[in-house]
């Protein structure tokens, strides 16, 4: 009998934890954006919200600019400055600052599972 | 008590099977995101990242003593079958593709400055002479066929499926927790947004050749790295991208780089005398082209028919 209860504590059990982690995936997306260099996130950028700081690595400087709903680096000392050339943008491919491993991913769009380009 | 063996049990193969390993990577001068699920994520990272460095010693066309640059230099270098098939497949995509794929433009890449970041506009004998150098640049194919090459490492593994990101080549692997497809952005080659979504089922990779990836300007002049091995040319055949879908990483990325050099005509004729990939053209005024399999969704586009 005993054994019952347990089966019926661990079946609730079960569905509480499938029950959470629905709602953590599913929430209503919110534009967000994700700053990590070397696979450490340094920074969580709400899109709603005009902004601007900079992000310092051990490689350089890049400064970041959130107007509009968009984000965009505006200012790097990066030798090629292709992260610049990116201009503000709000989804697609991240945003990379490949001589200072600094990369901004678009998050809440989770219908995508990645984007080839 | 066997219910409660049966539900411990299903708890303990539900949590093995969720186990998540993911991790950013710098490799082949690009940013890669790898996504592994199942119970042996973590060690299938960790080889994934063998992969890639094994990969990029042997085949590095920057570093002087790779394998590749002895080849380069006219040094008998002695292969393993493997990669010389490496190197016979790069031929054949060539050949397949009337060239228009050409894994041997190191000399013409190096004289328009791709390989430093000193980008200048050669001059016709540069290029001339260049053209008549055949050295071996994989650089077209290469991360194609790096997801390839770690999709087939994951089937030795208990991974259920993965999804790798290698700087805009897409390679996905086996079948989302959910059971429903891969959806997969094509990026706008203006920037900002993807303009649509192509669905792709288990194993596949998803490569764009853009000419917004890489390039500089001179003169006001826009040159892109897509190279044209007939002009020594960036390759203007009026297209912005070209993404294809592929069951092998390294025919999807040789291709889309050989559509491109293409343009929309020749490269829809290869695609109806093929029936191993689909494509996704985007045109210089922003028009979309997609063939019948190709399975795009979220914006408006041409049917490309057999």
């Amino acid at each position: 009998m005993k054994s019952k209860y347990l089966a019926a504590g661990l079946g609730a059990l079960l569905i509480i934890c499938l029950a959470i982690s629905f709602l953590l995936t599913g929430g209503t997306p919110a534009v967000r954006a994700e700053i990590s260099s070397e696979g450490q996130v340094l920074r969580i950028v709400d899109l709603g919200i005009d902004q601007e700081f900079t992000v310092c690595t051990d490689s350089g400087s890049n400064t970041v600019t959130v107007k509009d709903g968009k984000i965009a680096v505006t200012d790097a000392d990066c030798p090629d400055g292709y992260c610049m050339e990116r201009g503000f943008c709000d989804s697609g491919t991240q945003i990379v600052c490949l001589p200072h491993r600094l990369v901004i991913r678009f998050l809440g769009h989770q219908e995508i599972d990645g984007i080839s380009g | 008590m066997k219910r409660l063996i049966a539900i411990i049990l299903v708890c303990v193969l539900l949590g093995g099977c969720s186990a998540e390993a993911r991790k950013t990577v710098y490799h082949m001068n690009t940013v890669m995101d790898l996504k592994i699920t199942g119970r042996d994520a973590d060690i299938a990272l960790a080889r994934a990242e063998t992969i890639l460095t094994d990969l990029e010693s042997l085949w590095s066309v920057t570093a002087p003593d790779s394998p590749l640059s002895r080849i380069n230099r006219g040094t008998d270098v002695q292969l393993d079958p493997a990669n010389r098939a490496l190197l016979d497949k790069a031929e054949a995509l060539s050949r397949r593709t009337g060239g228009a794929f050409n894994p041997k433009l190191r000399c013409l890449s190096e004289v328009w400055g791709f390989y430093n970041e000193s980008y200048r506009v050669p001059t016709d004998e540069e290029i001339a002479a260049a053209l008549k150098e055949a050295q071996w640049d994989l650089g077209a194919a290469l991360k194609g066929h790096a997801g390839a090459k770690i999709a087939a490492d994951l089937q030795q593994l208990n991974v259920h499926s993965a999804i790798l990101n290698l700087g805009g080549n897409v390679q996905t692997y086996g079948t989302k927790a959910d059971g429903t497809p891969w959806q997969i952005g094509i990026q706008d080659p203006d920037g900002g947004n993807y303009l649509g979504v192509v669905s792709v089922s288990g194993t596949m990779a998803v490569v764009t050749s853009g000419d917004y990836q890489r390039f500089f300007e001179a003169d006001g002049v826009r040159y892109h790295h897509i190279l044209d091995p007939e002009t020594g040319y960036p390759a203007d055949s009026g297209l912005r991208s070209v993404t294809v879908i592929c069951a092998d990483g390294m025919t999807a990325d040789a291709l889309s780089t050989a559509l491109f050099v293409m343009g929309l005509e020749e490269g829809s004729a290869l695609w109806r005398e093929s029936n191993d990939f689909e494509a996704v053209f985007i045109t210089a005024d922003g028009s979309i082209f997609a063939t019948e399999g190709a399975n795009l969704s979220g914006c408006t586009y041409e049917v490309i028919s057999r």
